[in-house]
Protein backbone atom coordinates (compact mmCIF):
# COMPACT_ATOMS: atom_id res chain seq x y z
CA UNK A 1 0.00 0.00 0.00
CA UNK A 2 0.97 3.30 -0.71
CA UNK A 3 2.12 5.05 2.19
CA UNK A 4 0.88 8.42 1.55
CA UNK A 5 -2.64 7.16 0.58
CA UNK A 6 -2.11 5.48 4.47
CA UNK A 7 -1.65 8.75 5.76
CA UNK A 8 -3.90 10.98 3.95
CA UNK A 9 -6.65 7.52 5.24
CA UNK A 10 -5.57 8.17 8.88
CA UNK A 11 -5.84 11.95 8.68
CA UNK A 12 -9.09 11.51 7.12
CA UNK A 13 -10.35 9.33 10.13
CA UNK A 14 -8.89 11.11 12.72
CA UNK A 15 -10.86 13.85 13.80
CA UNK A 16 -8.13 15.92 15.41
CA UNK A 17 -4.84 16.65 14.33
CA UNK A 18 -1.62 13.73 13.73
CA UNK A 19 1.93 14.92 14.27
CA UNK A 20 4.89 13.40 12.17
CA UNK A 21 5.42 10.85 15.38
CA UNK A 22 1.71 9.65 15.79
CA UNK A 23 1.77 8.91 11.82
CA UNK A 24 4.93 6.61 12.44
CA UNK A 25 3.45 5.32 15.16
CA UNK A 26 0.26 4.13 13.73
CA UNK A 27 1.75 3.10 10.16
CA UNK A 28 4.84 1.17 12.50
CA UNK A 29 7.32 3.30 11.39
CA UNK A 30 10.94 3.09 12.90
CA UNK A 31 13.35 4.15 10.69
CA UNK A 32 14.65 7.97 10.16
CA UNK A 33 14.18 7.48 6.27
CA UNK A 34 11.01 6.56 6.36
CA UNK A 35 9.91 9.23 8.44
CA UNK A 36 11.25 11.57 5.93
CA UNK A 37 9.18 9.65 3.70
CA UNK A 38 5.88 10.78 5.68
CA UNK A 39 7.21 14.30 5.53
CA UNK A 40 7.33 14.28 1.69
CA UNK A 41 3.84 12.24 1.67
CA UNK A 42 2.32 14.97 3.21
CA UNK A 43 3.78 17.75 1.16
CA UNK A 44 2.70 16.25 -1.88
CA UNK A 45 -1.07 15.28 0.07
CA UNK A 46 -1.07 19.57 0.29
CA UNK A 47 -0.40 19.59 -3.30
CA UNK A 48 -2.84 17.33 -4.31
CA UNK A 49 -5.65 18.95 -2.38
CA UNK A 50 -5.32 22.31 -3.80
CA UNK A 51 -8.70 22.27 -5.37
CA UNK A 52 -10.36 20.57 -2.62
CA UNK A 53 -12.60 21.91 -0.52
CA UNK A 54 -10.77 20.82 2.11
CA UNK A 55 -7.15 21.34 2.43
CA UNK A 56 -4.08 19.38 5.03
CA UNK A 57 -3.06 22.23 7.40
CA UNK A 58 -0.34 22.43 10.47
CA UNK A 59 -1.48 23.53 13.79
CA UNK A 60 0.17 22.89 17.33
CA UNK A 61 -0.56 19.22 17.25
CA UNK A 62 0.64 18.21 14.19
CA UNK A 63 -1.54 17.85 10.55
CA UNK A 64 -4.85 17.93 9.91
CA UNK A 65 -7.66 17.27 7.42
CA UNK A 66 -10.32 20.51 6.89
CA UNK A 67 -12.39 22.10 5.18
CA UNK A 68 -11.97 25.57 4.36
CA UNK A 69 -13.62 28.41 6.17
CA UNK A 70 -15.66 28.98 2.85
CA UNK A 71 -18.10 26.50 3.20
CA UNK A 72 -18.08 26.45 7.10
CA UNK A 73 -21.59 28.09 6.51
CA UNK A 74 -22.91 25.26 4.96
CA UNK A 75 -21.14 22.46 6.68
CA UNK A 76 -22.74 24.42 10.19
CA UNK A 77 -26.14 23.82 8.99
CA UNK A 78 -25.23 19.85 8.99
CA UNK A 79 -25.50 20.10 12.72
CA UNK A 80 -28.59 21.86 14.57
CA UNK A 81 -27.08 23.18 17.36
CA UNK A 82 -24.99 26.80 16.24
CA UNK A 83 -21.19 26.96 16.98
CA UNK A 84 -19.73 28.31 20.49
CA UNK A 85 -20.50 32.11 20.11
CA UNK A 86 -18.10 33.86 23.11
CA UNK A 87 -18.95 36.57 24.47
CA UNK A 88 -16.88 39.83 24.53
CA UNK A 89 -16.17 38.94 28.42
CA UNK A 90 -14.71 35.38 27.50
CA UNK A 91 -12.81 36.33 24.69
CA UNK A 92 -10.99 39.76 26.58
CA UNK A 93 -10.31 36.89 29.66
CA UNK A 94 -9.37 34.29 27.00
CA UNK A 95 -6.76 37.44 25.83
CA UNK A 96 -5.64 37.81 29.06
CA UNK A 97 -4.77 34.73 29.66
CA UNK A 98 -3.02 33.98 26.55
CA UNK A 99 -0.70 37.13 26.35
CA UNK A 100 0.03 37.52 29.85
CA UNK A 101 0.42 34.15 31.09
CA UNK A 102 0.53 32.30 33.64
CA UNK A 103 -2.21 34.73 34.84
CA UNK A 104 -4.21 34.42 38.33
CA UNK A 105 -7.76 35.62 38.40
CA UNK A 106 -6.42 38.97 40.18
CA UNK A 107 -4.47 39.66 37.29
CA UNK A 108 -7.60 39.70 34.93
CA UNK A 109 -9.54 41.50 37.40
CA UNK A 110 -6.84 44.28 37.78
CA UNK A 111 -7.21 44.88 33.75
CA UNK A 112 -10.69 44.29 33.48
CA UNK A 113 -11.82 46.14 36.59
CA UNK A 114 -14.16 43.40 37.20
CA UNK A 115 -14.73 40.14 39.24
CA UNK A 116 -13.80 37.44 37.15
CA UNK A 117 -17.05 35.27 36.75
CA UNK A 118 -16.36 32.19 37.40
CA UNK A 119 -18.70 31.08 34.78
CA UNK A 120 -16.20 32.28 31.90
CA UNK A 121 -13.57 30.61 33.63
CA UNK A 122 -15.63 27.69 34.47
CA UNK A 123 -16.38 27.77 30.29
CA UNK A 124 -12.77 28.34 28.62
CA UNK A 125 -11.74 25.38 31.17
CA UNK A 126 -14.48 23.13 29.80
CA UNK A 127 -13.45 23.79 26.31
CA UNK A 128 -9.90 22.96 26.98
CA UNK A 129 -8.72 26.03 25.95
CA UNK A 130 -7.08 26.82 29.54
CA UNK A 131 -5.60 24.74 32.28
CA UNK A 132 -3.99 25.52 35.94
CA UNK A 133 -0.15 25.39 35.84
CA UNK A 134 0.82 25.90 39.90
CA UNK A 135 -0.53 28.23 41.91
CA UNK A 136 1.16 31.63 42.91
CA UNK A 137 3.31 31.59 46.07
CA UNK A 138 1.64 34.51 47.74
CA UNK A 139 -1.36 34.54 50.57
CA UNK A 140 -3.85 32.82 49.22
CA UNK A 141 -1.98 30.97 46.56
CA UNK A 142 -4.28 31.73 43.53
CA UNK A 143 -4.08 29.35 40.79
CA UNK A 144 -2.06 30.80 37.92
CA UNK A 145 -3.82 29.42 34.53
CA UNK A 146 -1.81 28.91 31.12
CA UNK A 147 -3.39 28.01 28.01
CA UNK A 148 -3.13 24.93 25.99
CA UNK A 149 -2.14 23.18 23.21
CA UNK A 150 -5.77 22.17 22.40
CA UNK A 151 -6.25 26.03 22.38
CA UNK A 152 -3.54 26.36 19.09
CA UNK A 153 -5.25 24.10 18.05
CA UNK A 154 -9.02 25.23 17.92
CA UNK A 155 -7.88 28.65 17.28
CA UNK A 156 -5.33 27.30 14.30
CA UNK A 157 -1.99 27.97 15.64
CA UNK A 158 1.03 26.19 15.20
CA UNK A 159 2.47 28.33 18.43
CA UNK A 160 1.69 31.18 20.57
CA UNK A 161 3.96 32.80 17.82
CA UNK A 162 1.04 32.67 15.30
CA UNK A 163 -1.24 34.92 17.90
CA UNK A 164 -2.51 38.74 16.86
CA UNK A 165 0.24 40.88 17.91
CA UNK A 166 -0.61 42.68 21.13
CA UNK A 167 -0.57 46.51 21.20
CA UNK A 168 2.07 47.93 23.00
CA UNK A 169 1.42 49.71 26.08
CA UNK A 170 1.96 53.41 24.93
CA UNK A 171 4.53 56.01 27.59
CA UNK A 172 1.61 57.93 29.44
CA UNK A 173 2.75 60.97 27.67
CA UNK A 174 1.25 59.34 24.39
CA UNK A 175 -1.40 58.22 26.25
CA UNK A 176 -4.15 60.56 25.10
CA UNK A 177 -3.37 60.50 21.30
CA UNK A 178 -4.17 56.80 21.48
CA UNK A 179 -7.56 57.41 23.54
CA UNK A 180 -8.54 60.48 21.58
CA UNK A 181 -10.14 59.75 17.88
CA UNK A 182 -10.09 62.76 16.09
CA UNK A 183 -8.38 65.30 18.05
CA UNK A 184 -4.76 66.35 16.36
CA UNK A 185 -3.45 68.86 18.62
CA UNK A 186 -4.06 66.61 21.84
CA UNK A 187 -0.11 66.88 22.51
CA UNK A 188 -0.21 70.29 23.21
CA UNK A 189 -2.77 70.55 25.26
CA UNK A 190 -1.64 67.84 27.23
CA UNK A 191 -0.12 68.37 30.45
CA UNK A 192 3.56 68.77 31.10
CA UNK B 1 -18.20 68.62 14.54
CA UNK B 2 -17.41 71.49 12.03
CA UNK B 3 -19.18 74.43 12.85
CA UNK B 4 -21.08 75.81 9.70
CA UNK B 5 -22.18 79.13 11.76
CA UNK B 6 -19.73 80.67 13.78
CA UNK B 7 -22.20 82.60 15.25
CA UNK B 8 -25.30 81.62 18.31
CA UNK B 9 -23.00 78.38 18.56
CA UNK B 10 -22.28 77.10 21.66
CA UNK B 11 -18.94 76.62 22.44
CA UNK B 12 -17.08 73.48 24.37
CA UNK B 13 -13.35 74.40 25.06
CA UNK B 14 -13.43 76.67 21.92
CA UNK B 15 -14.90 74.76 19.75
CA UNK B 16 -18.12 75.20 18.10
CA UNK B 17 -21.40 72.88 18.41
CA UNK B 18 -23.87 72.22 16.32
CA UNK B 19 -25.13 69.29 17.13
CA UNK B 20 -25.83 67.49 20.32
CA UNK B 21 -23.52 64.72 21.32
CA UNK B 22 -25.22 61.65 20.74
CA UNK B 23 -24.62 60.17 24.08
CA UNK B 24 -25.74 63.00 25.49
CA UNK B 25 -29.49 61.74 26.13
CA UNK B 26 -29.62 58.56 28.96
CA UNK B 27 -32.22 56.40 27.34
CA UNK B 28 -34.40 54.85 29.99
CA UNK B 29 -33.35 50.99 29.14
CA UNK B 30 -29.98 52.52 29.10
CA UNK B 31 -28.96 49.81 31.83
CA UNK B 32 -29.73 46.95 30.38
CA UNK B 33 -28.41 48.31 27.46
CA UNK B 34 -25.49 48.58 29.26
CA UNK B 35 -24.97 45.43 30.95
CA UNK B 36 -25.70 44.10 27.24
CA UNK B 37 -23.45 45.78 25.15
CA UNK B 38 -19.91 46.42 27.24
CA UNK B 39 -17.72 43.57 29.12
CA UNK B 40 -17.25 45.77 32.29
CA UNK B 41 -17.18 49.27 33.29
CA UNK B 42 -13.89 49.91 31.90
CA UNK B 43 -15.32 49.15 28.60
CA UNK B 44 -17.92 51.09 29.00
CA UNK B 45 -15.93 54.58 30.45
CA UNK B 46 -13.88 53.72 27.44
CA UNK B 47 -16.86 54.08 25.06
CA UNK B 48 -17.51 57.18 26.73
CA UNK B 49 -14.15 58.77 26.29
CA UNK B 50 -13.64 57.28 22.53
CA UNK B 51 -17.06 58.92 21.68
CA UNK B 52 -16.47 62.15 22.78
CA UNK B 53 -14.11 64.48 20.45
CA UNK B 54 -12.61 66.28 23.41
CA UNK B 55 -9.32 66.55 25.38
CA UNK B 56 -9.91 63.75 27.97
CA UNK B 57 -6.91 64.65 29.82
CA UNK B 58 -8.73 67.87 31.00
CA UNK B 59 -12.11 68.51 31.61
CA UNK B 60 -13.75 65.66 30.06
CA UNK B 61 -13.07 63.47 32.72
CA UNK B 62 -15.20 65.43 35.00
CA UNK B 63 -17.98 65.30 32.21
CA UNK B 64 -17.74 62.10 31.69
CA UNK B 65 -17.59 61.05 35.33
CA UNK B 66 -20.60 62.83 35.50
CA UNK B 67 -22.39 61.05 32.44
CA UNK B 68 -20.60 57.72 33.56
CA UNK B 69 -22.83 58.78 37.21
CA UNK B 70 -25.99 59.27 35.39
CA UNK B 71 -25.64 55.92 33.68
CA UNK B 72 -24.84 54.13 37.13
CA UNK B 73 -27.67 55.96 39.32
CA UNK B 74 -30.45 54.14 36.40
CA UNK B 75 -28.69 50.74 37.48
CA UNK B 76 -30.38 50.89 41.62
CA UNK B 77 -32.42 47.85 41.15
CA UNK B 78 -30.45 45.83 38.95
CA UNK B 79 -28.20 43.00 38.94
CA UNK B 80 -25.98 44.15 41.50
CA UNK B 81 -23.40 41.91 41.16
CA UNK B 82 -22.36 43.48 38.03
CA UNK B 83 -23.59 46.67 38.83
CA UNK B 84 -20.92 46.26 42.43
CA UNK B 85 -18.04 46.43 39.47
CA UNK B 86 -19.48 49.85 38.07
CA UNK B 87 -20.17 51.33 41.53
CA UNK B 88 -16.75 51.09 42.41
CA UNK B 89 -15.55 52.40 38.63
CA UNK B 90 -17.65 55.40 39.99
CA UNK B 91 -16.28 55.71 42.95
CA UNK B 92 -12.92 56.02 41.78
CA UNK B 93 -13.89 58.43 38.81
CA UNK B 94 -15.45 60.46 41.62
CA UNK B 95 -12.14 60.72 43.22
CA UNK B 96 -10.48 62.28 40.03
CA UNK B 97 -12.63 64.40 39.77
CA UNK B 98 -12.61 65.94 43.25
CA UNK B 99 -8.87 65.68 42.54
CA UNK B 100 -9.13 67.62 38.99
CA UNK B 101 -11.86 70.38 41.31
CA UNK B 102 -9.72 70.62 43.84
CA UNK B 103 -6.64 72.92 44.13
CA UNK B 104 -3.49 70.84 45.21
CA UNK B 105 -1.62 71.42 47.92
CA UNK B 106 2.12 71.38 46.31
CA UNK B 107 3.35 70.53 42.87
CA UNK B 108 3.67 66.61 44.01
CA UNK B 109 2.74 65.73 40.26
CA UNK B 110 4.42 62.67 40.50
CA UNK B 111 2.75 60.75 37.90
CA UNK B 112 3.06 57.54 40.07
CA UNK B 113 0.60 58.58 42.23
CA UNK B 114 -1.53 60.54 40.19
CA UNK B 115 -4.72 58.50 40.28
CA UNK B 116 -6.21 60.01 36.96
CA UNK B 117 -2.35 59.24 35.01
CA UNK B 118 -3.06 55.77 37.12
CA UNK B 119 -6.83 55.48 35.42
CA UNK B 120 -5.08 56.34 32.22
CA UNK B 121 -2.75 54.03 32.32
CA UNK B 122 -5.48 51.12 33.28
CA UNK B 123 -7.48 52.37 30.23
CA UNK B 124 -4.79 52.12 27.80
CA UNK B 125 -3.79 48.64 29.11
CA UNK B 126 -7.52 47.13 28.98
CA UNK B 127 -8.06 48.85 25.31
CA UNK B 128 -4.85 46.66 24.27
CA UNK B 129 -6.71 43.53 25.40
CA UNK B 130 -10.17 44.63 23.91
CA UNK B 131 -8.58 45.17 20.76
CA UNK B 132 -6.46 41.95 20.56
CA UNK B 133 -9.54 39.59 21.56
CA UNK B 134 -11.47 40.87 18.99
CA UNK B 135 -8.43 39.69 16.24
CA UNK B 136 -8.61 36.55 18.56
CA UNK B 137 -12.42 35.88 17.97
CA UNK B 138 -10.81 36.42 13.83
CA UNK B 139 -9.09 33.32 14.07
CA UNK B 140 -10.28 30.73 12.33
CA UNK B 141 -11.63 28.44 14.89
CA UNK B 142 -12.64 24.52 15.12
CA UNK B 143 -16.61 23.79 14.79
CA UNK B 144 -17.01 26.96 14.00
CA UNK B 145 -14.96 28.12 10.69
CA UNK B 146 -13.39 25.02 9.94
CA UNK B 147 -14.13 21.37 10.53
CA UNK B 148 -11.88 18.53 10.98
CA UNK B 149 -12.28 15.94 8.68
CA UNK B 150 -13.53 12.83 9.84
CA UNK B 151 -14.40 10.11 8.19
CA UNK B 152 -16.66 6.91 9.11
CA UNK B 153 -14.62 4.06 9.40
CA UNK B 154 -16.80 1.46 7.06
CA UNK B 155 -15.74 -1.53 9.38
CA UNK B 156 -17.62 0.46 12.07
CA UNK B 157 -20.45 0.69 10.18
CA UNK B 158 -20.79 -3.02 8.85
CA UNK B 159 -21.98 -6.05 11.36
CA UNK B 160 -18.73 -8.43 11.70
CA UNK B 161 -19.19 -11.83 9.15
CA UNK B 162 -20.56 -14.96 10.95
CA UNK B 163 -18.79 -16.74 13.74
CA UNK B 164 -16.19 -14.02 13.14
CA UNK B 165 -15.77 -14.22 17.11
CA UNK B 166 -12.29 -15.24 19.26
CA UNK B 167 -12.93 -17.61 21.56
CA UNK B 168 -11.29 -15.30 23.79
CA UNK B 169 -13.95 -12.52 23.71
CA UNK B 170 -16.36 -15.58 24.89
CA UNK B 171 -13.68 -16.17 27.85
CA UNK B 172 -13.32 -12.77 28.94
CA UNK B 173 -17.11 -12.17 29.27
CA UNK B 174 -17.61 -15.61 30.84
CA UNK B 175 -14.54 -14.53 33.52
CA UNK B 176 -16.39 -11.29 33.73
CA UNK B 177 -20.14 -12.71 34.78
CA UNK B 178 -18.61 -15.35 37.14
CA UNK B 179 -16.78 -12.47 38.62
CA UNK B 180 -19.71 -10.45 38.88
CA UNK B 181 -21.64 -13.83 40.21
CA UNK B 182 -19.14 -13.99 42.93
CA UNK B 183 -19.81 -10.82 44.25
CA UNK B 184 -23.56 -10.89 44.09
CA UNK B 185 -24.17 -14.33 45.29
CA UNK B 186 -23.58 -15.69 49.26
CA UNK B 187 -21.84 -19.25 49.57
CA UNK B 188 -24.35 -21.96 50.17
CA UNK B 189 -23.05 -25.28 48.62
CA UNK B 190 -25.20 -27.75 47.55
CA UNK B 191 -25.57 -30.14 45.21
CA UNK B 192 -26.84 -29.66 41.65
CA UNK B 193 -28.03 -31.93 38.87
CA UNK B 194 -27.73 -30.67 35.94
CA UNK B 195 -27.42 -31.74 32.32
CA UNK B 196 -25.96 -30.27 28.84
CA UNK B 197 -29.14 -31.65 27.61
CA UNK B 198 -31.72 -29.62 29.89
CA UNK B 199 -29.79 -27.00 29.19
CA UNK B 200 -29.98 -26.88 25.11
CA UNK B 201 -33.51 -27.65 25.49
CA UNK B 202 -34.27 -24.43 27.98
CA UNK B 203 -31.85 -22.67 25.48
CA UNK B 204 -33.71 -23.96 22.25
CA UNK B 205 -37.07 -23.02 23.72
CA UNK B 206 -36.42 -19.55 24.64
CA UNK B 207 -34.93 -18.71 21.16
CA UNK B 208 -38.56 -20.03 19.63
CA UNK B 209 -39.77 -17.27 21.51
CA UNK B 210 -37.64 -14.53 20.68
CA UNK B 211 -34.75 -13.74 17.74
CA UNK B 212 -31.85 -13.23 20.12
CA UNK B 213 -30.58 -13.49 23.41
CA UNK B 214 -27.26 -12.00 24.84
CA UNK B 215 -24.68 -13.69 26.60
CA UNK B 216 -25.11 -11.88 29.78
CA UNK B 217 -28.92 -12.95 30.11
CA UNK B 218 -27.82 -16.33 28.72
CA UNK B 219 -25.30 -16.65 31.83
CA UNK B 220 -28.08 -15.28 34.60
CA UNK B 221 -30.18 -18.16 33.44
CA UNK B 222 -27.92 -20.15 35.98
CA UNK B 223 -28.05 -19.98 39.41
CA UNK B 224 -24.45 -21.15 40.11
CA UNK B 225 -20.92 -21.41 38.46
CA UNK B 226 -21.29 -25.34 37.60
CA UNK B 227 -24.83 -24.17 36.11
CA UNK B 228 -23.28 -21.83 33.93
CA UNK B 229 -20.58 -23.92 32.36
CA UNK B 230 -23.57 -25.82 31.74
CA UNK B 231 -25.56 -23.56 29.72
CA UNK B 232 -22.46 -22.59 28.35
CA UNK B 233 -21.60 -25.70 26.94
CA UNK B 234 -24.70 -26.50 26.28
CA UNK B 235 -24.50 -23.11 24.00
CA UNK B 236 -21.30 -24.39 21.71
CA UNK B 237 -22.57 -27.66 21.68
CA UNK B 238 -26.29 -26.16 20.19
CA UNK B 239 -23.31 -23.99 18.06
CA UNK B 240 -21.27 -27.03 17.00
CA UNK B 241 -24.86 -29.02 15.82
CA UNK B 242 -25.10 -26.24 14.07
CA UNK B 243 -28.71 -25.48 15.57
CA UNK B 244 -27.60 -22.07 17.22
CA UNK B 245 -25.37 -19.47 15.81
CA UNK B 246 -22.94 -16.58 17.75
CA UNK B 247 -23.18 -13.52 16.22
CA UNK B 248 -20.76 -10.05 17.37
CA UNK B 249 -22.24 -6.92 16.04
CA UNK B 250 -19.16 -4.98 16.37
CA UNK B 251 -15.69 -5.24 18.58
CA UNK B 252 -16.30 -5.36 22.20
CA UNK B 253 -19.62 -5.17 21.47
CA UNK B 254 -22.14 -7.79 23.42
CA UNK B 255 -22.17 -11.56 22.09
CA UNK B 256 -25.64 -12.66 20.90
CA UNK B 257 -26.90 -16.56 20.57
CA UNK B 258 -29.33 -16.91 17.60
CA UNK B 259 -30.76 -20.00 15.97
CA UNK B 260 -29.54 -21.26 12.67
CA UNK B 261 -32.27 -20.08 9.70
CA UNK B 262 -30.80 -23.83 7.88
CA UNK B 263 -30.38 -26.70 10.44
CA UNK B 264 -27.05 -28.53 9.58
CA UNK B 265 -27.48 -32.43 10.63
Amino acid sequence: MDIKRRIEALLFAANRALSIKDIAELLEIESASEESEIINAITQLKEEFENKPYALHEVSSGYRIQLSQEYAEDVAKLWEVKPLRLSRVTLETLSIITYMQPVTRGDIEDIRGVNVATNVIKLLLEQGWIKIKGYRDVPGRPALFITTQKFLDDFSMKTLDDLPVLPDLPEIENISPELSLQEDSIEQEAPK
Amino acid sequence: MEAVQEIALPKVKGNPVDQLPENLYVPPKALLLLLDVFSGPMDFLLYLIQRKNLDILEVNLVEITDQYIAYIELMEDFEYELAGDYLAMAAYLAEIKSRILLPREEDNDDEETDPKAELLRRLQEYKRFKEVSFKLDELPRVDRDIFPASAKLPEFELPKPKNNYDKTDLTFALKSMLDEMVRLTSHKIKLENITVESKMKLLLDSLKERDFISLPELILKGESKLAVSVILTAALELNRKGYLEIVQAEQFGEIYFKSSEEVVH
